[in-house]
């Protein structure tokens, strides 16, 4: 009893990649079942974000001279940023031919003005 | 065993943040709702890496994720918000469902996976760990500019080529479909 409450209460690795596990299937999830194109971005950044708190916490646990995670997570950080603004520069274009926001009305594609 | 009850508090707090506002932002009826709690997942997140000692990680959070990205969205949001509606825009078909037990599936083998290996290697153990050396702030900003300037010259050189290029790459999709109306 002792020791599971040690487990609960005693934050260490364990946690922290619990709660990327966490956000990490919330934003799949919310990458599968969203219609609205935002939603989805929003979701992927979730996952990002949680393949961040991993990098950091493997980082700040076992490297603590080096830090190459806290390095990595940077780059990460900045290829979120660029996705996140390539993707909304190709939504603006898709939606200027579809006037849309739903995934399901680019189910066929979209036409010769985009 | 000593438990430092300040930061279970503070870990447990940030992270039911988190997961809170992450389930709302997928959640909630309006986009510009859903926006605001994935600004407030991206701010827990940065208390959390502040808790595992990566202070310059946490503000770089904040300032693109907490801040420059959601402007983005908002302009994404503006630009097209007369063309939404307030319909919850989520599909209620068998995918919902199927992902909804996919992704249980998934969770419970992962927890599985995680608990025989802990019990059956003693080599395992190493996902107990506890943070037993604190990392002092000098000795970050030594790693990290050891990493960006002598380590990782070569990706942080392609990066700035790769921002370069997407500039002029999403200029250049604006110009080509002006191109293709004019003609």
């Amino acid at each position: 009893m002792n020791n599971i409450l040690d487990l609960i209460f005693d934050i260490g690795l364990y946690h922290y990649l619990f709660l990327a596990l966490i956000l990490f299937l919330i934003g799949l999830f919310g990458t599968i079942i969203s219609k609205n194109i935002l939603k989805v971005l929003i979701s992927v950044e979730f996952m990002l974000t949680a393949v961040n708190i991993n990098f950091i916490a493997f980082a700040s646990f076992f490297d603590n001279i080096k830090l190459h995670g806290f390095v990595f997570s940077l780059f990460y950080i900045a290829i979120g940023a660029v996705e996140t603004a390539i993707a909304l520069a190709i939504f603006y274009l898709m939606f200027q031919a579809k006037q849309s926001v739903n995934t399901e009305d680019y189910e066929e594609g979209v036409d010769e003005r985009c | 065993m000593e438990i430092d009850i300040l930061k279970t508090l503070i870990f447990y707090g940030f992270a039911g943040a988190i997961i809170l506002f992450a389930l709302l932002s997928i959640f909630a009826f309006r986009i510009l709702y859903s926006l605001l709690a994935a600004v407030c997942v991206f701010f827990a997140t940065a208390g959390i890496y502040f808790i595992l000692g990566a202070d310059y990680n946490a503000v770089v959070q904040i300032a693109i994720y907490g801040i420059a990205i959601p402007i983005l969205f908002v302009m994404a949001i503006m630009f097209t918000s007369d063309k939404l509606d307030k319909k919850i825009y989520i599909t209620f078909k068998p995918r919902f469902f199927f992902s909804f037990l996919g992704l249980g599936v998934l969770f419970l083998s992962l927890i599985y996976l995680i608990a025989i290996s802990l019990s059956l290697n003693s080599n395992s153990a190493w996902i107990l760990q506890k943070q037993t050396l604190f990392i002092n702030k000098y000795q970050m900003f030594n790693a990290l500019s050891e990493g960006f300037f002598v380590n990782y010259v070569l990706a942080f050189e392609l990066f700035s080529l790769l921002l370069l290029i997407v500039v002029v790459g999403i200029s250049t999709l604006n110009l080509i479909k002006e191109v293709k109306s004019d003609e």
